[in-house]
């Protein structure tokens, strides 16, 4: 880890950064925000013709989030899905876990360990440069390519300085629940960040963060536990993650350019429960423990400009690779010893991707057009069950050459019509296209009226292509021949802009979408044997409507959010034995947020909460008689609050925030969830969290 | 220029920070030798005394003894094979083992007020790296049977097939393997007249109406031991199989002293020992199916009179089966068609490690369902036993005499699942089975010796299952 680091502060020493979006660094939400996302030029979003939301730095600043899961849990829609078994964070839009969800960093896909773009790991998504991130939900397979079925979320980096340096040094310190300690226990950030302009046209910056998560005991004992009653290890295991990333930018006139560099190295470390002897009279204690490395590069080059004079053109080169190795070994907790290590990478993406678009290409007319490509190249390996509880390593490249074109017919002023195909040339699959309909009406009273029809597709993952678990009892297999899933979504949205005398500012949004995805990958029973067999095919329906309504209001120093969503999901289960109904199953979310800022203390104070219904899902058990079934399990409700108190000194050089996550302190959620052939259900529980846990955040700003 | 090298700076010791986060020393596996028992009493004319290794040999080479006899001498009181030469034993080892072993021959007896004994220490290694275990570096070998303070016992389970029942006694460190096909039935030998199925093979059994030998008889699948999950009394139903806790009036086969009310009997016979070794970590004791029979039992006197027969014949074969009061059961096999030694006399065991068909609640009512690595008292021998949590305050290094409590035993009496399975933690889909550490149990033998036992291991070096270790202490 050390060279590594010698190594990219070397490779930093030439550097920097670019902006299109001015910074928002005020502590109060300006209401009339900048997007780029889905757009063809960054724009106001009133001008947008998508329904786009946007979590700005101020937000991010107030929940002192580490990283992009502390931000989504208190979106709306989204639940955040952490687990303490590997420590990631995933994402849970409309019921859909995040292999339908892309996530992208100045517009291009990031890559996870599985993928590009999806299942990203919302943890390894360091929150350090961030301007804004942008979310657009429903299916955006034109704009957005594979995968983009719930949503996408854009991750804006900060790309502009005001001065000649500007460097901010941060210190986090925070309880993970109830447990802190200085060196071993909690969770330490550090940051550094130092963004220089060079001349008017250079601009480069660098920076480094270090979160070193020591992992949650609860009820578990540690490391060095040696008796085994299944306390050993950690309730949430340990992870320390370094991310460093350097930007180098140029813009003259209308061209720009920029070139970013970001590395991130993660360490999780798994202790196993069970500790085990060596024979008498040695009796040793000992465990077969794991670790994980995770380690990812991303670079981005980009080119933006006009030519001709009036065209617009804006591409992007991109080479990414994520790689995870397990190390297992042997801990020997009598002499704390790792003995008979052993590496072996157990999944990876090499990504080298670009996408390039040309619009404006018939100035002042009506209408505008816009051109695209996007060519992906992805090597792939992944380690997945073969026979006999045995592994297997697959390797395979996935290509796609996709084209797209649309096109913005402005009728008038106040209405506009966006059509758009793309043609996805696919190396793996059958090709895809996906296509788009957008329209925005501006109507009277500040009113917005948004519609929007979107296809995209889900491209199945290695496991549902190549798994193959074969052991005497179990016959589970992939399946070679899937198909991509496809999804259609639809969403119209109202939108008010209300701005009062006494400088009252009122936004309402509400937004009515339905998505449909057909062709859902399950596992299923193909052959009832013996022995039994199942294997993954497209057999599965999924149905949602959502309806959402937001509404902003600020005043003065005081800002307020309010939201509430009603999401009804109706599934076909089907695992070959028994179908699931197709009945809607409804949960409801709320948020709402308050802000008070008193500019003559330098300082303001915030509370988010959201809360989430009661979510029930069909799950495959048998009934009585012993016959497959499905039957409801449920998740109780639960609330979810974060609150924080800021205040600067010495004109905003020194900023202390003091605040708390998980305020209701939830950890674990009841569910039950029917078993098999008893007459009454049991209940479970699903851990949510670690509990309550509190932060102090130092940051020093120095602006030459 | 000056802040530039500030930033540098910082960002080094931020660097410096993220580097020093290494607490743990890394390696391979060291090893060690040494006995397994530092005191062991002669009990046979040839003794067989293993030298264990911590890991497996990375190889082969020898390990020399020194050899102190105290009233005895070698080659008129003992031999040993490898025989001893210039008063030092080298017993040689291959590459990969983690045992080697040296035979040690009694030719004289022991002597009533005499204490002979031969004192065996280890004093060199040929292999590098394999470090004397100062645990236990010498075992004495005694010719005078002296009471039994502190043993280990590796009990002759087979390894994974897990192909014998195996009996130990405590008081004399004796262990009696069995395999676990050798015997069917077992008719007990006290006061009542019940007959005991083989629930190590997963044998069932189920009451048919008629009294008649000479009719066949269908085979009905449902009398079958349980496989877990699944749902209601139809994946095993409780009674088919023998009372679990061990009470003798609830066995499957009463005979009644009416012959009209001794029904034939339909028996699974259960599984044959299985040949092929399961991965590691697992276990697979239960091979194929060994068929099925229709007995009836009737009274004779004090005696039993067995009639069995294949399921589908018309004659049927009869045998009388004497009660002898110095054991629990009288045994039986359908197979060699003769009555056969299984339990040592019933004094002279205390726990059983076998196979065994418990009864257990999936949620919808007890159904019968088979353990692989049960451990079962001799309740009816009189031999009791009860358990003790670490976490209740006493670790079983200072667990003494006095934190005994007489009233703890009673359950045993009546049932002979007090350890049972509660030992070993279950395992699961990504975790294999192992010893609970957090437990020990208090065993009083039929001479009302008390005992405190703990599990070590039930996996040998490699992994394997059925390589079960535990250690006894007298309390006194």
């Amino acid at each position: 880890m050390k060279l590594s680091l010698i190594t990219l502060v070397l490779m930093m020493v030439t550097t920097s950064q670019y902006a299109q979006v001015q910074p928002t660094d005020s502590l109060v939400t300006p209401l009339s925000e900048v997007v780029v996302t889905g757009q063809y030029e960054s724009q106001s979003l009133k001008k947008a013709i998508y329904n786009v939301r946007v979590i700005t730095k101020a937000d991010i600043k107030k929940l002192a989030a580490n990283n992009l899961g502390d931000v989504l849990n208190q979106y709306l829609n989204i639940t955040v899905r952490p687990s303490g078994n590997d420590g990631r964070s995933t994402v849970s839009m409309f019921g859909l876990d995040g292999q339908y969800f892309k996530i992208l960093v100045d517009n291009i896909p990031l890559v996870s360990d599985t993928g590009l773009g999806n299942n990203i790991d919302l943890t390894q998504v360091n929150l350090d440069d961030i301007e804004q991130i942008e979310i657009i939900e429903g299916s955006m397979g034109v704009t957005h390519g594979a995968n983009a079925v719930s949503g996408i979320l854009n991750i804006i980096t900060k790309k502009s300085f005001k001065y000649k340096w500007e460097i901010s040094a941060m210190l986090q310190e925070e309880t993970v629940g109830d447990e802190f300690a200085l060196f071993d226990k909690g969770r330490h950030i550090q940051g550094l960040k130092i963004g220089h302009r060079i001349t008017d046209n250079w601009f480069a910056s660098i920076g480094a963060n270090r979160n070193d998560l020591k992992g949650y005991l609860g009820e578990r004992k540690g490391k060095y536990h040696d008796v085994n009653d299944l306390t050993r290890g950690f309730a949430w295991l340990p992870k320390e993650q370094l991310v460093t990333n350097a930007m180098l930018n140029y813009r003259r006139d209308d061209f720009r350019f920029f070139y970013k560099i970001d590395y991130l190295n993660e360490n999780v470390d798994s202790y196993n429960k069970v500790v085990k002897t060596t024979d008498p009279p040695f009796e040793k204690k000992f465990s077969d423990d794991e670790r994980f490395l995770t380690s990812r590069f991303f670079h981005h080059l980009n080119a933006s400009g006009k030519m001709f004079s009036t065209m617009n053109f804006n591409v992007s080169l991109s080479h990414q690779k994520q790689k995870r190795e397990n190390e297992s070994f042997i801990y020997n907790i009598s002499e704390k010893r790792e003995e008979d290590s052993k590496k072996q990478t157990d999944q990876s993406s090499e990504v080298l991707y670009s996408t390039g678009t040309l619009s404006n290409l018939f100035p002042d007319k009506w209408f505008d057009v816009q051109l695209g490509y996007e060519a992906v190249n992805n090597i792939g390996l992944s380690i997945v069950d073969a026979d006999n509880g045995t592994e297997k390593t697959v390797r395979k490249r996935i290509e796609n050459y996709d084209f797209f074109v649309s096109s913005e017919v402005k009728v008038n002023e106040r209405f506009s019509i966006r059509p758009g195909v793309r043609y996805s040339f696919q190396s793996l699959f059958d090709d895809q296209y996906a296509f788009s309909l957008g329209f925005r009406q501006l109507l009277n009273h500040g009113l917005e009226l948004r519609a929007s029809i979107g296809k995209s597709y889900r491209t199945p993952n290695f496991d549902e292509l190549y798994s193959q678990f074969i052991v005497p009892s179990h016959f589970y297999i992939g399946n070679e021949n899937l198909i991509p899933e496809k999804s259609i979504s639809y969403e119209i949205s109202l939108k008010k802009m209300t701005e009062f005398k006494n400088s009252i500012q009122l936004s309402n949004n509400l937004a009515i979408s339905y998505n449909d995805i057909k062709d859902r990958i399950g596992m299923a029973v193909i052959d009832f044997g013996p022995p039994m067999k199942s294997q993954y095919i497209n057999v599965e329906k999924y149905e949602m409507i959502n309806v959402a309504n937001t509404n902003e209001l600020s005043y003065k120093n005081l800002t307020l959010n309010a939201g509430i969503s009603f999401v009804g999901i109706s599934q076909v289960l089907d695992n070959g034995e028994a179908v699931s109904q197709d009945k809607f199953l409804y949960t409801l979310q709320m948020n709402s947020s308050v802000s008070y800022t008193i500019p003559k203390w330098q300082s303001g104070f915030s509370v988010y909460y959201k809360y989430n219904g009661k979510q029930q899902d069909y799950v495959g058990t048998f009934d009585d008689n012993g016959d497959p079934t499905y039957k409801l399990s449920t998740i109780e409700a639960f609330g979810w609050m974060d609150a924080s108190v800021r205040k600067s000194f010495f004109k905003d050089q020194f900023e202390i925030t003091f605040g708390a996550r998980n305020v209701l302190d939830i950890t674990n959620l009841r569910q039950t969830t029917p078993n098999a052939g008893a007459a009454h259900p049991t209940s479970g529980n699903a851990m949510l969290g670690y509990g309550r846990s509190y932060f102090l955040k130092l940051m020093y700003n120095l602006n030459l | 220029m000056k802040k530039k090298l500030i930033f540098l700076c910082t960002f080094f010791i931020l660097a410096l920070i993220v580097g020093c986060n290494d607490d743990d020393s890394t390696g391979v596996k060291g090893n060690a030798v040494a006995f397994v028992n530092s005191n062991v009493n002669l009990t046979s004319e040839a003794t067989t005394v293993n030298v264990v290794f911590e890991n497996a040999t990375t190889a082969a080479g020898t390990v020399t003894l020194n050899i102190s006899a105290t009233n005895v001498a070698y080659g008129t009181d003992f031999t040993t094979l490898p025989v001893v030469t210039n008063d030092a034993l080298i017993i040689p080892f291959e590459a990969g083992v983690t045992s080697a072993s040296f035979t040690f021959n009694r030719l004289t007896e022991a002597i009533e007020g005499q204490q002979k004994n031969v004192l065996f220490t280890i004093t060199a290694v040929s292999l590098k790296g394999v470090v004397i275990s100062d645990v236990t570096s010498s075992v004495q070998l005694n010719y005078e049977e002296n009471p039994i303070e502190v043993n280990t016992i590796f009990p002759s389970i087979g390894g994974a097939n897990v192909p014998n029942q195996v009996y130990v006694d405590l008081s004399s460190g004796v262990e009696t393997a069995v395999e676990r096909t050798k015997w069917d039935l077992g008719f007990y030998a006290g006061a009542e007249f019940s007959v005991a199925i083989n629930g190590s093979l997963k044998m069932a059994a189920k009451k048919l109406e008629t009294t008649d030998m000479s009719q066949p008889v269908e085979i009905d699948e449902t009398v079958t031991v349980g496989e877990g999950g699944g749902s209601g009394i139809t994946n095993g139903n409780i009674n088919y199989v023998d009372d679990a806790a061990g009470d003798i009036t609830k066995t499957v086969i009463i005979v009644s002293e009416n012959d009209a009310d001794n029904k034939v009997f339909l028996v699974n016979l259960g599984h044959a020992l299985a040949t092929v070794a399961p991965g590691i970590g697992s276990v697979n004791p239960y091979g194929d199916a060994r068929g099925w029979r229709k007995v009836r039992v009737l009274k004779n006197g004090n005696d039993y009179k067995l009639q069995y027969a294949a399921v589908n014949a018309t004659t049927f074969q009869e045998v009388i089966i004497s009660k002898d009061a110095a054991y629990n059961f009288t045994f039986f096999s359908l197979t060699s068609n003769a009555v056969v030694q299984v339990e040592p006399e019933k004094v002279k065991w205390d726990i059983n490690f076998t196979p065994f068909t418990n009864g257990i609640n999936f949620g919808s009512g007890l159904v019968s369902y088979a353990y692989q690595d049960f451990i079962v008292s001799n309740s009816k021998g009189n031999s009791q036993v009860y358990q003790v949590l670490t976490n209740a305050g006493v670790s079983y290094a200072d667990f003494a005499m006095s934190n005994v409590v007489n009233a703890n035993f009673t359950p045993s009496a009546t049932d002979q699942r007090i350890i049972g399975a509660n030992w070993r933690n279950g395992g699961g889909p990504s975790s294999l089975p192992s010893v609970k550490d957090d437990r020990f149990y208090v065993i009083k033998d039929v001479s009302s010796k008390v005992y405190k036992l703990r599990l070590i291991t039930m996996t040998n070096t490699q992994g394997e299952r059925g390589n079960v270790s535990f250690e006894y202490k007298l309390l006194q």
